[in-house]
């Protein structure tokens, strides 16, 4: 089965839980403590979905602050984005919109599932009312909004399969 | 061949490269650089660079204009690679023009040493913005709850001044934050005492309800939850108040509190009033069943008592006829209670006026208060406009006579004067059917009666029974000479001295028209005889007037008879009496004859 390579980002602002997700999703673990990243960290993982097989190159970018956005450079060629945000802070919430754009200024086709993590700290029926609010409908590049949470493993996989098969089709 | 000489300036500036071709396959490798490599096992010549070096995929538009010209170079920086050691290694990626090959150079430049403390730098501010973050939210949580809170809200520094008001204590107080702030909380809470411990640190956690004021001068009630709580400054000590207006309750409360008491004293005074009703209740049943005023008496000395248990007292019978005042009952060493009787003069059972209201207030003349009997009372027992008692009550103490009590005695004294009024009116209708009412002598209904009974008791005895009958002489004939009335007066007069003449356990009854007849139990026939002649004798000296006028002289006659000589039966011995009257008619009247 012919297995396509991709390049996906996760954006967001520091402290979201990027790096999480992603060892989450590639190493299936989780560790409390916060390690800031710097520059950029690359991981690798195949999916293998009915379509073909994906092997996807996921860049886990240094979290953006109020004085230092995304490094261009570094989004460059991605076909996909997961753009993070963590629902305690109400900050990385309102700056979604902004690493959307960021995004898709770089890679107009570009795809992008949105993130909301930790949301193991709330109240499900407090997260559902938040997504139903918060759904990007406008936005044709934004395939869905999950709650998340790298803690629990809540729709971690889903997240990365749902941008994988997408792209997949696209391919 | 010459070897060029940057292989070997890169090597000393701790930068490894690669030599690609315009397809991005590996022409050279220097030394190190598989180190830098994701899949080092990929770097070898004639392999795609992507694999060994994944960062580069996706960028093949970029790297492509470098190789046309287009672009001079290409960069990307900060690599985070696991190295050897737990850290990780970082580097940067300069991709030029390979003229000579047609190519790239792809350099990498070690950055770790500059990027480790990028990373401690970038950790150290993120966390502390993290942190920052978390207050902020906390704080601006904190700030919502306080100000959409209900109740007030005031923290003040340990000696009492305001640092923080919140909306419900500004609303509650009238005051603003500013007129508020850096004031002393003694401008709201005025219990003093309760200020002074929270100021010596006495008052840990507690609720408290204090009274407080307002801007306006307007005193409310507030219940405040207070604790001492760590100050923003170190070392100091915070007083947090969230307290509540609890005016209206606390006006309710003692608005229940009231109505409780005065619901307990209602409920104290009917059962005190149900107590007196059973005890009333049992009197006047106790009262029903009696048969003479004895006996009325002595209940009533046996159950008023109980009645009036602070008061003392006494309960006195009028005798009119008398014009004096019996004592029936006293209790608790009454006044009079040593005085069997006394005269109605001075009284207030002489004369009725007024309701027993009104007389609740009077006193006899004969119970005049002393120092000992502060208070007192006399109460008429009236029936149909008679006085026919008294019901007295004094008190040892002042203010145990209370109008409850006077109210009660007023229904006391109704009962027995309705009790005491029954039995005399019994006692007068049975007089009135046993009773002649012209002699004042038994009827013949009573003589019937009752001689049964001595014949009876005679007989059981053995004893002897004597019969005396009498009959007027001449009786039609002074009728007539001076009228009935003047018969009736002779009738009378026979009648009293017959009464007055006769032994106690002798019956003397008007038997009819002009004739009498007197039972003597326990007589001989000898001494029947012997008493009829001093009866006739008697009647004979009777100096009777009537109208002033002397009636003359009156004479009777006597049939004298006995039992059992002359008789077995009632019937048989007055017919033996009535025989022997008949012939004392007969033998010329005015003489006695026996059977």
């Amino acid at each position: 089965m012919e297995t396509i390579t991709q390049k996906i980002c996760l954006v967001g602002d520091y402290g979201v839980g990027k790096t999480s997700l992603i060892r989450r999703f590639v190493e299936r673990q989780f560790r409390d403590e916060y390690l800031s990243n710097v520059g950029v960290k690359i991981s690798r993982k195949t999916l293998e979905l009915a379509q073909g097989n994906v092997r996807m190159l996921i860049w886990d970018l240094e979290g953006s602050t109020k004085f230092q956005a995304i490094v261009p450079t570094y989004l460059q060629g991605a076909m996909g984005a997961i753009v993070v945000a963590d629902l305690s802070r109400r900050e990385t919430l309102e700056g979604l919109t902004d690493h959307i754009q960021r995004f898709l200024s770089i890679n107009p086709q570009g795809l992008i599932i949105v993130s909301l993590n930790k949301s193991d700290l709330f109240d499900p029926l407090e997260v559902a009312e938040l997504l139903n609010r918060i759904g990007f409908k406008d936005q044709q590049q934004v395939l869905a909004t999950y709650a998340t949470s790298a803690k629990t493993g809540q729709d971690v996989d889903l997240i990365f399969e749902t941008l994988a098969l997408q792209l997949i089709e696209l391919a | 061949m010459n070897t060029p000489l940057w292989p070997k300036l890169l090597s000393q500036r701790d930068m490894e490269y690669l030599k690609v071709d315009r397809s991005l396959r590996i022409l050279e490798i220097s030394s190190g650089v598989k180190l830098l490599a994701e899949s080092p096992s990929e770097i070898d010549l004639g392999k795609d660079v992507r694999e060994g070096f994944p960062e580069l995929f996706g960028l093949e538009n970029s790297l492509q204009k470098v190789i046309s010209g287009q672009q001079k170079s290409f960069e990307l920086q900060c690599i985070s690679r696991k190295g050897d050691r737990d850290s990780p290694i970082y580097f940067d990626i300069s991709v030029l023009k390979n003229n000579g090959e047609c190519g790239l150079f792809v350099l990498f430049n070690d950055v770790t040493e500059t990027m480790e403390m990028k990373q401690k730098l970038v950790q150290s501010s993120n966390r502390a913005n993290l942190l920052l973050s978390t207050i902020t939210a906390n704080q601006t949580y904190i700030e919502q709850l306080i100000r959409s809170m209900a109740d007030a809200l005031l923290v003040t520094s340990i000696s009492g001044n305001i640092k923080t008001v919140n909306q419900a204590a500004i609303q509650m107080f009238g005051y603003s934050e500013v007129e508020l702030i850096r004031q002393p909380i003694s401008l709201l809470i005025t219990d003093s005492e309760f200020l002074h411990q929270v100021g010596i640190g006495e008052e840990e956690d507690r609720y408290v309800e204090v009274p407080c004021r307002k801007k306006t001068g307007e005193e409310i009630s507030v219940a405040f939850s207070c604790a001492i709580i760590d100050s923003d400054i170190a070392d100091l000590k915070n007083v947090l108040y969230i307290g509540r207006d609890i005016t209206e309750r606390k006006q309710m409360e003692a608005e229940l509190q009231q109505a409780n008491s005065q619901l307990t004293i209602s409920v104290k005074k009917l059962e005190q009033r149900n107590r007196e009703m059973q005890l009333l209740t049992e009197l006047s049943q106790l009262l029903q069943t009696c048969f003479t005023m004895e006996e009325a008496y002595s209940v009533i000395a046996q159950k008023i008592s109980p009645l009036f248990p602070d008061l003392i007292g006494g309960v006195f019978a009028i005798e009119a006829e008398k014009n004096i005042i019996e004592v029936v009952t006293t209790w608790g060493n009454a006044p009079l209670s040593n005085i069997p009787q006394f005269s109605l003069k001075g009284c207030c059972g002489e004369e009725r006026h007024g309701t027993n209201e009104e007389f609740t207030q009077l006193l006899c003349q004969h119970l005049q208060m002393s120092s000992d009997v502060p208070q007192g009372c006399c109460l008429p027992m009236m029936m149909q406009g008679e006085s026919i008692g008294l019901l007295y009550l004094s008190s040892l103490e002042s203010g145990k006579l209370t109008p409850d009590s006077k109210r009660l005695a007023v229904s006391v004294a109704e009962h027995i004067a309705l009790a005491l009024a029954n039995l005399r009116l019994r006692e007068t209708l049975r007089t009135q059917s046993i009773q002649d009412p012209l002699t004042g002598l038994f009827n013949r209904r009573y003589l019937e009666e009752t001689a049964a009974r001595e014949i009876q008791r005679a007989s059981n005895w053995q004893h002897s029974l004597g019969i005396i009958m009498l009959d007027v002489d001449h009786f039609k004939r002074f009728n007539d000479t001076f009228g009935h009335q003047a018969g009736d007066t002779v009738l009378r007069e026979v009648g009293r001295f017959l009464n007055q003449n006769i032994r106690g356990k002798d019956l003397a009854c008007r038997y009819g028209g002009e004739e009498f007849i007197i039972i003597i139990p326990e007589a001989t026939i000898d001494y029947t005889i012997q008493r009829a002649s001093d009866l006739r004798s008697g009647i004979k000296s009777l100096g009777i007037e009537h109208d002033g006028q002397l009636l003359g002289r009156i004479t009777s006659s006597f049939g004298v008879a006995c039992f059992p000589e002359h008789g077995q039966t009632l019937n048989a011995v007055i017919a033996a009496a009535d025989g022997a009257l008949y012939h004392a008619k007969a033998s010329g009247r005015d003489r006695v004859i026996s059977a």
